[in-house]
């Protein structure tokens, strides 16, 4: 592979999901990490949620998120299986999941191709830098993580269009009476949406995914064959745009949305109530108290307020 | 009584070279795992080729004590500035152990990925898997080769 080109014989695709729930979306994308046949296929997918926070797979969501303020404002928390910190997705932000073979996985390569392609577009002043970012100015416009596996990888970045930055900003204030968390930490950077900065063009998230996906197909030297109909799933699509509407084979997929994958997969950590009362919490479940008053919660899931209710009225 | 005539400084080379030499029972996958097998047990971490690939690893997922596994299955993933990877089990077995430092240091593996960044020991349950992986010198050469 030329370097940061993309690979030499491979056939791209793009994916449009239909989707708006970010677990059924983060499963769609699990889905095709697992099943995408990535000997000589790449694939772009594109997808859009409706509010909510994904964090990353060690991280802990009690110390980055405001669960109660998310859960009483309907925003859905989220895992994904990629690393790095905790993003804000509404429908004012695009997700692109870059999927390839192992040895063709570049993040550089593919935040590059996203800053050339929206730059000419729109003239943005787009940077990129080696912690695989994409800023204007001092302010991030993306947040990238990737995920690789012995059959293949994937390498996704959020990219701020319209989003509603203030909702952004509220919820993501953690508890700050975690004392000590072996979880990874976000790193809170300023942001910015590509569609403050655009002075000519009009930028909305359908523009911006008419754009780079057109682009992405461009980028690869292969003749499209013309489809035969009817369409059957064997035919080869590449240089066709799939559209998603439902989860294909989800009864096989881990469920994003339980509570033993959001909160069950929180790596250990303590957490303080004042005057010396600590309550230990593993995988999600409280493991040790320092108070006897607290005794009847070890063994169940972590919930502040019963514990808060719990000492106020002992 | 040849050994009368050996010198004290070759004693000394002799004893290093055995210090820096991999033990016979290491084991290489082509995914970048090791297993250093001793009787039935198996300790089990990621190559020095695979923590450089990875870059700084800031997570360490260790496995529960007591859980079964087949060759092949995740037994760990590692989260590094880059990627979250997965540690595939080089042979079956039932984990023993694991390595706790890795909790709190997991560059640990970024230090010393064949020795003491090792992440779980297994009670392997079919030594016959060792057949099907590859010793130092084929390790090295399938490196050469990729």
């Amino acid at each position: 592979m030329a370097a940061c080109g993309v690979g030499i014989g491979r056939r791209p695709h793009v994916i449009l999901s239909n989707l708006r729930c970010v677990y059924q979306n983060l499963s769609l994308e699990n889905w095709l990490l697992q099943n995408w046949n990535f000997a000589k296929s790449d694939c772009l997918l594109v997808y859009r949620n409706k509010p909510c926070v994904v964090i990353g797979r060690f991280q802990n969501p009690w110390r980055e998120v405001n669960v109660a303020e998310a859960q009483q404002k309907g925003i859905d928390i989220a895992r994904r299986v990629s690393g790095g910190g905790t993003v804000y997705h509404d429908l004012g932000n695009v997700n692109f999941s870059f999927f390839t073979d192992k040895p063709s996985h570049c993040p550089a390569k593919n935040l590059t191709f996203l800053s050339d392609t929206l730059n000419q577009w729109a003239d943005l002043g787009l940077k990129t830098n080696k912690r695989h970012d994409m800023s204007i100015g001092e302010a991030k416009v993306t947040g990238s993580a990737s995920r690789i596996i012995r059959t293949g990888s994937f390498h996704h970045c959020t990219l701020l269009v319209t989003s509603s930055l203030s909702s952004l900003s509220s919820v993501l204030h953690g508890d700050p009476h975690i004392t000590t968390s072996i979880a990874t930490a976000s790193v809170p950077s300023p942001v910015t949406n590509l569609a403050s900065h655009s002075c000519d063009v009009i930028v909305t998230p359908g523009h911006v995914i008419s754009h780079v996906t057109s682009s992405y197909l461009a980028r690869y030297d292969v003749h499209f064959p013309e489809p035969e109909l009817p369409w059957t799933p064997e035919q080869d699509t590449a240089g066709e745009v799939m559209v998603v509407d439902e989860l294909p084979g989800v009864a096989d997929e881990p469920d994003h949305k339980t509570w033993g994958w959001v909160f069950g997969r929180t790596p250990k950590f303590t957490r303080s109530f004042g005057d010396g009362v600590e309550v230990v919490v593993d995988k999600g479940i409280v493991v040790e108290v320092s108070d006897r008053s607290l005794k009847e919660v070890v063994g169940t899931r972590f919930n502040q307020t019963t514990i808060q209710q719990m000492l106020y009225f002992n | 009584m040849a050994l009368r005539l050996v010198s004290r400084a070759c004693i000394r080379q002799f004893n290093t070279a055995l210090s820096t030499t991999r033990p016979l029972s290491m084991y290489y996958t082509k995914s970048h795992e090791w297993v250093n097998v001793s009787g039935g047990v198996g300790r089990v971490g990621i190559t020095d080729h695979a923590q450089a690939a990875l870059g700084d690893i800031v997570y360490v997922d260790l496995p529960d004590v007591d859980a079964e596994f087949d060759v092949g299955d995740e037994v760990s993933s590692v989260e590094s500035v880059k990627a979250v990877g997965d540690v595939a089990l080089p042979v079956s077995g039932i984990v023993k152990a694991v390595n706790d430092t890795l909790s709190d240091t997991p560059n640990l593996v970024n230090q010393s990925a064949e020795d003491g960044g090792w992440i779980c020991e297994i009670e392997l349950t079919d030594t016959s898997e060792l057949d099907d992986l590859m010793d130092k010198a084929a390790y090295d050469e399938f490196l050469e080769s990729e």
